[in-house]
C-alpha cells in the first residue's frame, strides 16, 4: 500500500507541471521567508493589535517617528514579497520548464514576466491612464495558480519553437547576440498568445471572482454561527491555500461583528464566558482551537517534522519557518515544505480543522470548557489563543495544548510518507543533472 | 550518515525546545495583559455614562458653548457637569472643570489652539480631536456617546467620523452627530462647483458608520444663508449622509437668533438639542431606549 503510493507520487512527480511546481516553490522559498518574517514583525511588535505591541507597551516608550518608519519599512518589505510574488513565480516557473527541454530558461523566465504582465495590464484604462494599471490580484500570493500556469505555458512555448542549445556557458557577445535572436519567435508567439487569452478568459474577472469566493469562504468559515458552516468554510479555505489561491492577509484575522460583539458584550456584562448567546460562533471556534499556525495547522505539521523526520532538507525548512509559523505568518512554511500541491499533505490539512473544530465544539456542548468569546491580539502563538480568547482558562489551555498533541501525533504517518518518498526521490535517475553527466 | 542524522534531529530538538520556554514566557505577560485588559473592557462595557463631545467651529474658543450650556442646564434638575479640553499645536492638551462622579451624561468640549479656517486646517483638527478623544477613552470609560459640532466643528466631526472612528468603533458607539450650520460645501452655494473637501468627504463617506443618526440644523435670516454660510453648503451635507446612515435629518430654523454665531444659544435650536440629541429627557426620542431601559433594570 505505502509501496504504491510512493510509486504513485514518483510518477506524478515525474509529469513536468508537477516538477516544475517543486522547483518553483523550492527556488522561492527564501522569498517566502523573507515575506513572512516581516509580516510576524509587523503584526507581532509593531500594529496596534499586535501581541508585543501591546504587552510590552512599545506605543508608551517607542518614539512616534521611529514607530511610523518601522512599521513602513516591515509593510513595505512583506507587501512586495507578496503582492508581487507572482512575478517571481512565473519567472522561475518558465524558467524551469525550459530547463526541463534544454531551452534557453532566463529569456523563457523573462517572457514569463511581460507575459503576466500584459494579463494583469488593466485595458479598460489604457486609453487614458498615463500610468500603467496593474489588477494587481493577479500579481499577488492569491493567483500563484495562474502565475504557475502561465509560466508552464511560456517554458512549453519555448520547447515547441526555441532551439536545442547548451547556454550555460555562453561568455562571448556574439552568442548571447544569436541567443537572443533565437528567442524572438517564441517571444512573439507568447505574447500574441498572452494577449488573445486575456481576451477570452478575462483574467482580472476570474481573479475577481476567485477573490471574491475566496473571501466569501472567510466569511462565512470565520465570521458565522452556524458550525456546519464553518466546517465547510474551513475546508474549503484549506483547499484553496493548497491550490496556491490563498491570501496571505487573511489568517489570525481580528475577529468583529454581530455575533462575535454580542457574545462579549455577554461575558464582559457577566464575568463569565459560560451562557454566551453564540457558544458555537464558528469564527471563535476556528481561531481557538483551529489555527494553530494559520489555516490548516501548518504549526502542528512542523513539530511533526522536527520530532520524526530524517530528510536535512525537511529539517532546515521547519527551523527556518518555526518562528514566523508560531506567530500565524505560516505563508513561508506553505512554500518551503512545500504544502502548495503537495498531495500528500491535502487530506491532513482539510481534516485535521475540522476535527478540532468539532471537539472543541463537542467538549465546549458537554461543559469541558467554556466558549471563548474574548478578543485576541494579532500575532498571539496559536496554542495561546485559545487561552487569550478564554480571558486566561487554565482548562481551556491544557484542553488545547492536548489537541495539538493529538495534530502532531496525526501529522506523524504523513511526515513519514514523505520522507520515504524523499528517499525514492534522491535514487531516482531523473534528478541526476543533465549537464554534470557529460 | 547515521550520526549524521542524529545531529541534524538533536539540533532541531533543541530549537523546539527553546520555542517552547519561550511560548512560556510569552504566555505569562499576556496572562496578567488580557486579565487587565479584559477588566477595564468590562467596566466600559456595564458604565452608564454617555457624553455628548461638542466641537465648536473656527475662530472659537473652548468658551463657545457657555451659554448654550447654561440654557440647556436651566431647563433640568439633573445638571450636567462640564468638561472643557484645548488641544494646543505641540500636542499638549488643558483640561478645565471635572466630570461629576454621577453624570451620565456630561458634556465635553474640545477646542484647539489652531482653530484656523480651511480643509488643510480642519484635517489637522480632526487629527487633534483624535489625540483629544484618545485621552478621554483613557480615562473615562464610556461605550457611546454624542457628538455635537458647530459650524467647522461639524466638518471637523465628519472627517474625524471617516479617518478615525474605526479604531473606537468597536468599543464605543457614536449614537448621533448633530451639526449646526456646517457648511459642507466651505461658502459655495451650489454643489456644481464642489470643493475638494466635499468631495473628499463624500468620496469616504462608506466609513461613516451606518448605525448613526445625523442631524443637520441650517439657519437662515434670508432665504439662502444665515450671514455667513450659504443654505445650499449645509444642505450638501445630503450628499455625504443621505442613503448611508440610519437617519438623516434637516432642520431650517429661521427668526431671531437665526444668523451664524448666534445658532447655539437659538432657542429653538436648543430645544431640538434636548430633544434629539440628549437622553433621558422627552419620552418620544429614540435614543433613549437603551438608557430608559437600563434604568428600568435598576429599579
Amino acid at each position: 500500500m505505502l509501496r504504491r503510493l510512493i510509486r504513485g507520487m514518483i510518477k506524478l512527480n515525474k509529469c513536468s507541471f508537477f516538477r516544475v511546481v517543486r522547483q518553483t516553490l523550492s527556488m522561492l522559498f527564501p522569498f517566502a521567508l523573507l515575506g513572512s518574517f516581516s509580516q510576524m514583525i509587523y503584526r507581532a511588535f509593531l500594529s496596534q493589535n499586535g501581541l508585543f505591541y501591546n504587552i510590552a507597551y512599545l506605543g508608551d516608550w517607542v518614539p512616534d517617528w521611529l514607530m511610523r518608519d518601522l512599521q513602513a519599512a516591515f509593510i513595505g518589505v512583506s507587501r512586495i514579497t507578496f503582492n508581487l510574488f507572482g512575478i517571481l513565480v512565473v519567472y522561475a516557473a518558465a524558467k524551469y520548464t525550459a530547463r526541463i527541454y534544454h531551452r534557453d530558461s532566463q529569456l523563457a523566465g523573462a517572457t514569463g514576466i511581460i507575459v503576466l504582465l500584459l494579463i494583469a495590464f488593466r485595458y479598460d484604462h489604457a486609453a487614458f491612464d498615463h500610468a500603467i494599471g496593474f489588477n494587481w490580484r493577479l500579481l499577488s500570493t492569491q493567483s500563484m495558480l495562474i502565475a504557475l500556469i502561465v509560466g508552464y505555458a511560456i517554458g512549453q512555448v519555448y520547447r515547441w519553437l526555441g532551439v536545442e542549445r547548451n547556454f550555460q556557458k555562453t561568455r562571448q557577445i556574439i552568442s548571447v547576440r544569436d541567443r537572443s535572436f533565437y528567442a524572438m519567435k517564441p517571444l512573439v508567439t507568447s505574447i500574441i498568445l498572452a494577449i488573445i487569452f486575456t481576451y477570452i478568459l478575462n483574467f482580472g474577472l476570474l481573479s475577481k471572482v476567485l477573490r471574491g469566493v475566496y473571501s466569501q469562504m472567510v466569511t462565512v468559515g470565520q465570521n458565522n454561527q452556524g458550525i456546519w458552516l464553518t466546517i465547510a468554510g474551513t475546508a474549503l479555505i484549506t483547499l484553496f491555500d493548497w491550490l496556491g489561491l490563498g491570501s496571505v492577509a487573511n489568517s489570525g484575522a481580528v475577529l468583529s461583528g454581530g455575533p462575535f460583539a454580542s457574545n462579549l458584550s455577554y461575558a464582559l456584562q457577566h464575568g463569565s464566558a459560560w451562557n454566551i448567546p453564540h457558544p458555537f460562533f464558528g469564527g471563535s471556534l476556528y481561531n481557538s482551537f483551529a489555527n494553530f499556525g494559520g489555516n490548516g495547522l501548518i504549526l502542528a505539521l512542523t513539530v511533526a517534522i522536527i520530532i520524526t523526520s530524517r530528510t536535512k532538507g525537511q529539517h532546515q525548512i521547519a527551523r527556518w519557518t518555526l518562528v514566523p509559523t508560531l506567530f500565524n505568518s505560516e505563508y513561508a512554511a506553505m512554500v518551503g515544505f512545500p504544502i502548495i500541491m503537495n498531495p500528500l499533505y491535502l487530506l491532513p490539512i482539510q481534516l485535521l480543522p475540522i476535527m478540532n473544530i468539532i471537539i472543541a465544539a463537542g467538549a465546549i456542548a458537554l461543559h469541558i470548557i467554556p466558549p471563548t468569546p474574548y478578543p485576541v491580539l494579532m500575532g498571539t502563538p496559536g496554542p495561546l489563543i485559545s487561552f487569550v480568547a478564554s480571558n486566561g482558562n487554565w482548562w481551556v489551555l491544557v484542553f488545547t495544548l492536548a489537541l495539538f498533541v493529538l495534530d502532531v501525533w496525526c501529522f506523524i504517518p504523513f511526515v513519514k510518507i514523505i520522507d520515504h518518498f524523499d528517499q525514492e526521490l534522491s535514487l531516482d535517475s531523473s534528478e541526476v543533472d543533465y549537464y554534470a553527466k557529460k | 550518515m547515521q550520526k549524521n542524522e542524529e545531529n541534524l534531529r538533536r539540533k532541531s530538538r533543541q530549537i523546539l525546545f527553546l520555542i517552547i520556554i519561550v511560548l512560556i514566557l510569552i504566555a505569562v505577560p499576556t496572562y496578567f495583559w488580557i486579565r487587565n485588559s479584559n477588566k477595564y473592557r468590562a467596566i466600559q462595557e456595564k458604565s452608564r455614562m454617555s457624553p455628548v463631545i461638542m466641537v465648536p467651529g473656527s475662530s472659537a474658543t473652548k468658551e463657545r458653548f457657555n451659554e448654550l450650556i447654561s440654557l440647556l442646564n436651566k431647563d433640568t434638575d439633573k445638571k450636567h457637569s462640564v468638561l472643557k479640553m484645548e488641544v494646543y499645536n505641540s500636542g499638549k492638551i488643558s483640561y478645565n472643570g471635572t466630570i461629576a462622579r454621577n453624570d451620565n451624561e456630561p458634556f465635553i468640549i474640545i477646542s484647539f489652539e489652531n482653530n484656523k479656517d480651511g480643509f488643510s486646517n480642519i484635517k489637522k483638527q480632526a487629527s487633534m480631536l483624535n489625540d483629544a478623544f484618545g485621552k478621554l477613552t483613557d480615562q473615562y470609560y464610556f461605550n457611546n456617546f454624542k457628538a455635537f459640532g458647530h459650524s467647522n466643528g461639524g466638518l471637523i466631526w465628519t472627517y474625524w467620523l471617516e479617518h478615525y472612528y474605526a479604531n473606537y468603533s468597536d468599543s464605543i458607539k457614536i449614537k448621533s452627530l448633530m451639526t449646526l450650520g456646517t457648511p459642507y460645501n466651505f461658502a459655495e452655494t451650489s454643489i456644481k462647483n464642489p470643493t475638494q473637501m466635499f468631495t473628499e468627504l463624500s468620496k469616504n463617506r462608506d466609513k461613516i458608520p451606518k448605525s448613526l443618526n445625523v442631524f443637520s440644523i441650517a439657519g437662515t435670516e434670508n432665504y439662502d444663508s444665515d450671514g455667513l454660510v450659504p443654505e445650499e453648503s449645509v444642505q450638501a451635507g445630503k450628499y455625504i449622509f443621505q442613503k448611508r446612515v440610519n437617519h438623516y435629518t434637516t432642520m431650517t430654523v429661521t427668526g431671531d437668533e437665526a444668523q451664524h454665531s448666534s445658532l447655539p444659544q437659538n432657542k429653538q435650536i436648543v430645544k431640538m438639542i434636548e430633544e434629539y440629541l440628549l437622553d433621558n429627557r422627552v419620552p418620544g426620542n429614540p435614543n433613549n431606549k437603551r438608557a430608559s431601559n437600563l434604568d428600568n433594570n435598576n429599579n
